[in-house]
């Protein structure tokens, strides 16, 4: 997706970011700041989305993660975070960690960075619609005109892949 | 969820068979510090939106269970603090209890005064001795009550030979009688109003 194409979806996502923030805080303050850090977020992910595809799921999901981390912030708590990608979750939003539960946390983020790479390119594909936007089997069905049963076996044998690997990098 | 649960999940995630809930349950229980190595992995792969999506999703959840009590506690403070500044802030209501009711008691049968009118033979006396010589029955026949408390109304309206007053004038005789006669008349009804005690219409009429 092109950032003019962006710019184009980025209102309908913002009022649809802004209505879960004000959901879960009740005012409208925090909700603007859902919605200016969740288009913040949306754009890391402008390369991975498809132009003319419905991305509400994700900003959806997006927001929430937004919410979740400001609260987070607020409170600074003790909170281990698995990091997938460093894009979408800078080194340094996980306050309150103790440095070892950071860098165990890049670490492992880094991990799992490498092990994707590793896929093909479907499996990638499948896998990050599962992991990044959360899609049902149906939803990647139908966007991806590929049969239920050969979407499963796609993904199993991409997630099985990065756990293996993983494993291997960290023993 | 025990750790078996978590395990079976784990293998159905694996094996690309769980739902988009499933795997947030998922989350909630590989997110736990003291996880398995095993499962920090998949932790790491179920990656941190579904992690927040399903904190997001408990919490509101949460939130939902008990909504109208956490909304409810602050009116309920507001409302007993309002009815607390009412009562020690109000204007004093009247001491009802100090104040005796007197009823308003008709004279139908006035013979007492009939009684005073006898003595018309005394000699005339100034205005300001006549007061004081009614004064002085009065805290006489007052003595006499306090003095003997087990007698009945009828003592105290007993006319004896000191007591009549002598008038020249035959209407400020007469309305000294009428003094008097209230002046008894509403000290007998407040003492039977405090003492809670009901006359008879006929002990008043008496009286």
């Amino acid at each position: 997706m092109t950032q003019e194409e962006f710019e184009h979806i980025a209102p309908t996502l913002r009022e649809l970011m802004l209505s879960v923030g004000r959901g879960f805080f009740g005012n409208d303050d925090d909700a603007e700041d859902v919605a200016q850090e969740g288009l913040v977020a949306l754009l890391r992910y402008i390369d991975w989305m498809e132009s003319g595809a419905q991305h509400d799921a994700l900003a959806v999901r997006v927001a929430k993660h937004c919410c979740i981390d400001i609260v987070r912030k607020r409170k600074s708590s003790l909170f281990v975070m698995n990091k997938m990608n460093e894009n979408t979750a800078p080194p340094d939003w996980n306050v309150g960690a103790s440095p070892h539960e950071v860098l165990e946390a890049k670490e492992l983020h880094e991990a799992v960075n490498k092990a994707v790479q590793h896929l093909k390119p479907s499996e990638r594909r499948l896998f990050e619609m599962r992991q990044i936007e959360g899609l049902e089997l149906d939803d990647i069905a139908k966007q991806t005109n590929i049969a239920k049963p050969s979407i499963k076996s796609i993904v199993s044998a991409a997630r099985k892949k990065v756990f293996e690997e993983i494993k291997k990098l960290r023993t | 969820m025990t750790n078996s649960e978590t395990e079976l999940l784990i293998k159905k995630y694996l094996n690309g068979e769980t739902t988009a809930d499933e795997e947030r349950l998922l989350a909630l229980e590989v997110f736990r510090e003291d996880a398995p190595e095993d499962w920090k992995i998949i932790a790491g792969m179920l990656g941190e939106l579904t992690i927040d999506e399903a904190l997001f999703d408990q919490m509101m959840a949460e939130r939902r269970q008990n909504p109208r009590i956490i909304k409810l506690w602050p009116w309920l403070a507001a409302a007993c603090v309002a009815a607390l500044l009412v009562i020690f802030l109000g204007p004093p209501r009247d001491d009802v209890s100090t104040q005796p009711q007197i009823a308003k008691v008709e004279p139908q049968n006035p013979q007492p005064v009939l009684k005073v009118q006898e003595s018309d033979n005394v000699k005339e006396k100034p205005q300001a001795t006549v007061t004081k010589k009614v004064a002085k029955a009065l805290r006489k026949a007052r003595k006499k009550q306090v003095a003997k408390p087990e007698n009945n109304e009828r003592a105290l309206i007993k006319v004896e030979a000191s007591d009549i007053i002598p008038y020249d004038d035959p209407y400020m005789q007469f309305a000294e009688q009428v003094r008097a006669l209230r002046e008894r008349g509403n000290r007998v009804i407040q003492r039977v109003s405090m003492n809670s005690v009901l006359l008879e219409k006929t002990q008043l009429n008496n009286i």
